[in-house]
């Protein structure tokens, strides 16, 4: 694990928490006003304008249900071809995200099955070390 | 408080032009531009010198457009203004030059929207912020999954999705103006290339180059050029809202359209039976179900079956997308929302031709773009 690291490290980390501790969490934001949100950023609240101090970082675990899922054929990404899986998770944070799939085929997925973070090489860095970004499973072993 | 447009002067559309939509060419921008705004001033039987004012919509010309190909007109030394507002930049224009027209800064003004096929340098991904995976969710995928979810939803089919796609080219292939003019059967539709979810290419909008020119006058500016106001159409409604946080995973296009057409509809005064004609922003099939139904024209999961009765089409109930629609007559961008108003203004005067809505008196136009923001407009024959 220590020769992992993450892709966008501002985002997840490959590091779970405390309640799903073998999954990667991902880094969100709560802000004072009780938002809370995802990806991280501290510009200002989305929802009260509130910034800075009021907003406090969260990880949430990794893990949620599917509302929505599509196969892609068309990449825009050089380092992603075509086709991938894509869903919309609700994460039990509540949190409502978009990420990859470690699936190949659709026909594995239903809507509101139970999703978990993994994480999926995708390169070596210059030292050596492996580069890792954040994928949803239908696995619950890891 | 601030004031709605109906309360101040009355501002109407005199004059349409547009260049065909289609792909990219070797014409420059200033070509497109030029036979648009000369084809708008020969509609409003005026001289380009009668025009106090410009709004210039493009999305990925980049900086001082509009001069470059203005001076071509013979230069007046009148106003230019650039406008971009990501794909309701030609709305935007257009809500600019009536608010121009309201406020009695100019009699008559000129909106026009142009945009070749060039890469789009988009601001939004400059903010810092690292996502996920949006970089892999573009528009197309965005849209292929909330047509999955209305699909699970209301327990709807793809083809019953895909048959947006059916009726649009049926409507463009009668429009002159538009990038694809070619009938399609549900099959061609279905057996088309794959590009995300259940979307083939023929239900995803083609981006190409064109123009769209639109001129308003006040009432003043009616009379002083001697402009036919049998032909004058007036803008009974024009908003612009902005995307705020909804409810966890709510469709925020639908519910920033659900709110903007809503005001739109009371400044204007009129209720959405009222409407003949409809431009919506449909990028993609799904679209235009879920505007219809943020709209009001019917409840939730039941567009489908409005499609179905042919209460969309010409001749229907209200005519949805007669121009084509984005699907079909296309979406260069900074031209789309002004061949929206160009399209409407045809109908509610009775020049449509082959897609005329029978006894069309009221209209609706409506462009959201990325960010994501919200620009509507309600058109009525006096």
């Amino acid at each position: 694990m220590i020769d992992q690291i993450a892709l966008r490290p501002s985002v997840f980390s490959i590091r779970g928490t405390e309640e799903l501790p073998d999954r990667p969490s991902l880094k969100g934001c709560q802000c004072k006003c009780g938002y809370v949100f995802f990806p991280r950023q501290y510009f200002g609240c989305e929802s009260c304008g509130r910034f800075g101090d009021d907003i406090e970082n969260i990880e949430m675990s990794g893990r949620g249900k599917i509302r929505e899922f599509a196969t892609v054929h068309r990449s825009q990404r050089k380092d992603l071809p075509a086709p991938y899986i894509v869903a919309t998770i609700v994460l039990d944070a509540g949190v409502v995200i978009r990420g990859l799939l470690d699936v190949t085929d659709e026909k594995q997925l239903s809507i509101g099955q139970t999703v978990y973070s993994t994480l999926s090489s995708v390169g070596r860095d210059e030292d050596g070390r492996e580069i890792v970004d954040l994928r949803f499973s239908i696995n619950q072993s890891n | 408080m601030g004031r709605i447009l109906k309360e101040l002067r009355p501002v109407y559309v005199v004059g349409i032009g547009l260049h065909r939509y289609q792909r990219a060419s070797e014409k420059t921008y200033v070509e497109l531009g030029l036979t648009a705004i000369r084809e708008a001033l020969q509609d409003a039987k005026i001289e380009w010198e009668a025009v106090e004012s410009s709004y210039v919509g493009t999305a990925k010309l980049g900086m001082a457009a509009g001069r470059a190909m203005l001076r071509h007109l013979g230069t007046t030394g009148t106003s230019i203004t650039h406008i971009e507002n990501a794909s309701a930049t030609g709305s935007s224009a257009f809500r600019q030059a009536c608010i121009e027209i309201a406020g009695g800064f100019s009699d008559v003004a000129l909106a026009v929207g142009v945009d070749k096929v060039d890469p789009m340098p988009r601001a939004f991904e400059k903010n810092g912020i690292k996502d996920l995976a949006s970089d892999a969710i573009v528009p197309f995928t965005h849209f292929a999954l909330l047509a999955h979810d209305y699909m699970s939803r209301y327990g709807v089919t793809d083809e019953q999705i895909a048959q947006v796609a059916v009726k649009n080219h049926r409507n463009g292939a009668l429009n002159p103006y538009a990038h694809r003019q070619k009938e399609r059967t549900l099959d061609e539709v279905l057996s088309d290339d794959p590009i995300s979810g259940s979307f083939t290419r023929l239900q995803c909008c083609p981006i190409g180059e064109g123009a769209s020119a639109v001129i308003v006058a006040s009432e003043e500016g009616i009379k002083r050029f001697g402009i036919d106001p049998s032909r004058a159409i007036r803008v009974s409604a024009s908003v612009s809202r902005s995307e705020r946080v909804y409810e966890p995973g709510a469709g925020f296009d639908a519910e920033l359209t659900r709110e903007t057409t809503a005001i739109a509809l009371k400044e204007a005064d009129i209720t959405v039976k009222e409407l003949d004609v409809i431009e919506f922003h449909d990028a993609f099939t799904i679209e235009e179900l879920l505007y219809v139904e943020s709209l009001g024209l019917c409840g939730p999961g039941q567009a489908p079956h409005l499609l179905a009765e042919g209460a969309m089409d010409i001749g229907g109930q209200v005519a949805v997308s007669p121009s084509g629609g984005l699907l079909a007559m296309g979406h260069p961008t900074g031209p789309t929302g002004l061949g929206q108003i160009a399209e409407v203004t045809r109908q509610l005067r009775h020049e449509a031709g082959p897609r005329q809505q029978p006894k069309a008196r009221t209209g609706l136009a409506h462009m959201v773009g990325l960010g994501s923001v919200c620009v509507v407009h309600v058109l009525q024959r006096p």
